[in-house]
């Protein structure tokens, strides 16, 4: 069988095409042919992936398309005759970057807004989480699944955190949605009134250098020295911030799925979340999860966090069961059964 | 502590504090002022495309020779450039007179809604509301 993978845009640190290339090397273990294809390719990656002009797909070949975010011509594989699989990763509402980059906003308004074609276009509409294919039948498809991340726990394990003052760690890129303006605040009073030696790590890019820029201000005013800002690390040094966090925070107003809360299971690094998006069903009862607003009551959470070993042994315990329902083989077998049914759909 | 416990246990631990007088810091300063939008009449003014040739210049040592090349050639293709000017401003024109409609139809039916909930506090007897008089509350009605 050939399945080709088409993605808006690809890059080397971006989940998507991270999963696209996980996806690739399933393919080649099944006798799989085929290859990526993306409308935008960051050149650092250009050798795994081809541009979309050069797809050429044969009758009956497999289309897996990721869809993220708008991109100019990407509608046009909906017109191609071949069976279709979606694969939809979510798009953020525009309305959180119209204020700091309303060319991004105006993406995500148009990835929004094109949704129901692709959802209709094709031959099964996947998410990658409940939450996203509730989205996906919400718009109009008619046959939606739900395939998971393929999670591949790090080699590097769990270790105890060092002794000293606690870490907190957040990882994902720096927008206005993850909420790291909040998650520098609820810091800032749990070092005032918990513990004044604790420090923060927010690994991620920034969405602008603008907008990264006003985080290490908002940080140097409120937490002045405590707050570490990482970027462009490798996988070893990202696995290295787990291993050093005391707690995982993830505030985030919106999340299709977040991995990074598989990888902080992974790490045994107790979690606090919001329930945004697929955050609740990802976190399960693994994780510590509040709508609250109050900061107040984020910085009380990370210090019972912190200081319990009871609750902190009970949420590593219950994340180590939670990746079992990620598990690597399962959620495999569920894609390309997938990809069986898209491609039997049609002989038929 | 069961991480179902956990939740209940930082609320009264935050209330504890609090009535220590923790926690009584005022956030409103802990956030990120975003930048100020544009406003209605300097997106209006961007609508019109109007480029400048005096910027129109190279800043190499030497550079004039530079620029009156550059200026030449944007004489030869004055004609695409101008139709692209064009056809973009008649976009830009446009939306921005739709724009201009909305702001002013949300902005009456704020105020009509404001209306209407003043008449009703009226006449369910609560006093005259909160807003101001306006050109719809109902005259003499107390």
């Amino acid at each position: 069988m050939i399945v080709h993978q088409v993605l808006s845009g690809a890059g080397p640190v971006d989940a998507v095409t991270t999963q696209a290339l996980v996806y690739r090397s399933l393919f080649e273990e099944w006798g799989f042919g085929g290859g990526e294809y993306a409308v935008s390719i960051d050149p650092r990656i250009a050798g795994r992936v081809r541009p979309l002009k050069s797809l050429e797909a044969g009758a009956g070949d497999v289309l897996v398309i990721h869809y993220s975010a708008y991109a100019p011509k990407l509608r046009a594989v909906l017109d191609l005759p071949n069976p279709k699989l979606l694969v939809y990763h979510n798009v953020t509402p525009a309305k959180w970057f119209w204020d700091y980059e309303p060319t991004i906003a105006v993406h995500c308004s148009l990835g929004r807004r094109q949704l129901p074609e692709f959802a209709r276009g094709v031959d099964l509409a996947a998410g990658v989480s409940h939450f996203n294919a509730a989205e996906l039948a919400a718009v109009g498809a008619s046959r939606t699944a739900v395939i998971p991340i393929l999670f591949s726990p790090p080699q590097a394990p769990a270790v105890s955190p060092p002794a000293g003052p606690p870490t907190i760690l957040f990882v994902g890129r720096l927008t206005p949605h993850k909420r790291q303006d909040e998650l520098i605040g609820a810091f800032a009073l749990y070092r005032r009134h918990r513990s004044p030696e604790a420090r923060l790590v927010l690994v991620g890019e920034g969405l602008t250098p603008r907008y990264a820029e006003s985080l290490v201000e908002l940080a140097d005013r409120l937490a002045p020295g405590a707050v570490t800002f990482r970027s462009g690390i490798s996988r070893e040094d990202l696995w290295r911030c787990y291993q050093e966090a005391s707690v995982f925070v993830c505030l985030s107003e919106h999340e299709g799925f977040c991995i990074p809360l598989l990888e902080a299971f992974h790490f045994e690094v107790p979690v606090i979340a919001r329930p945004s998006g697929g955050v609740l069903e990802v976190a399960g009862d693994a994780a510590i999860v509040t709508d609250d607003r109050d900061l107040g009551m984020t910085a009380e959470l990370i210090h019972l966090v912190v200081s319990d070993d009871e609750l902190r042994g009970e949420l590593a315990r219950r994340g180590r069961i939670r990746l079992e329902d990620y598990a690597a083989d399962e959620v495999a077998a569920g894609l390309r059964a997938a990809i069986e049914e898209v491609a039997a759909a049609r002989r038929v | 502590m069961k991480p179902e416990e956990a939740i209940d246990a930082a609320r009264a631990s935050l209330a504890s504090a609090r009535s220590e007088g923790a926690y009584g810091e005022d956030l409103e300063d802990w956030r990120i002022v975003p930048p100020e939008r544009p406003s209605t009449e300097l997106l209006l003014e961007w609508a019109i495309i109007e480029p400048d040739m005096d910027l129109v210049v190279s800043t190499r040592r030497l550079g004039a020779p530079i620029s009156w090349v550059k200026r030449v050639l944007i004489h030869l293709i004055r004609q695409y450039t101008g139709q692209l000017a064009s056809q973009q401003t008649r976009l830009n024109v446009h939306l921005m007179g739709r724009v201009g409609e909305l702001d002013d139809r949300l902005a009456d039916l704020t105020h009509r809604v404001g209306d209407l909930e003043n008449a009703d506090l009226v006449r369910r007897g609560v006093g005259r509301g909160a807003g101001t008089d306006g050109p719809g509350t109902p005259a003499g009605s107390r």
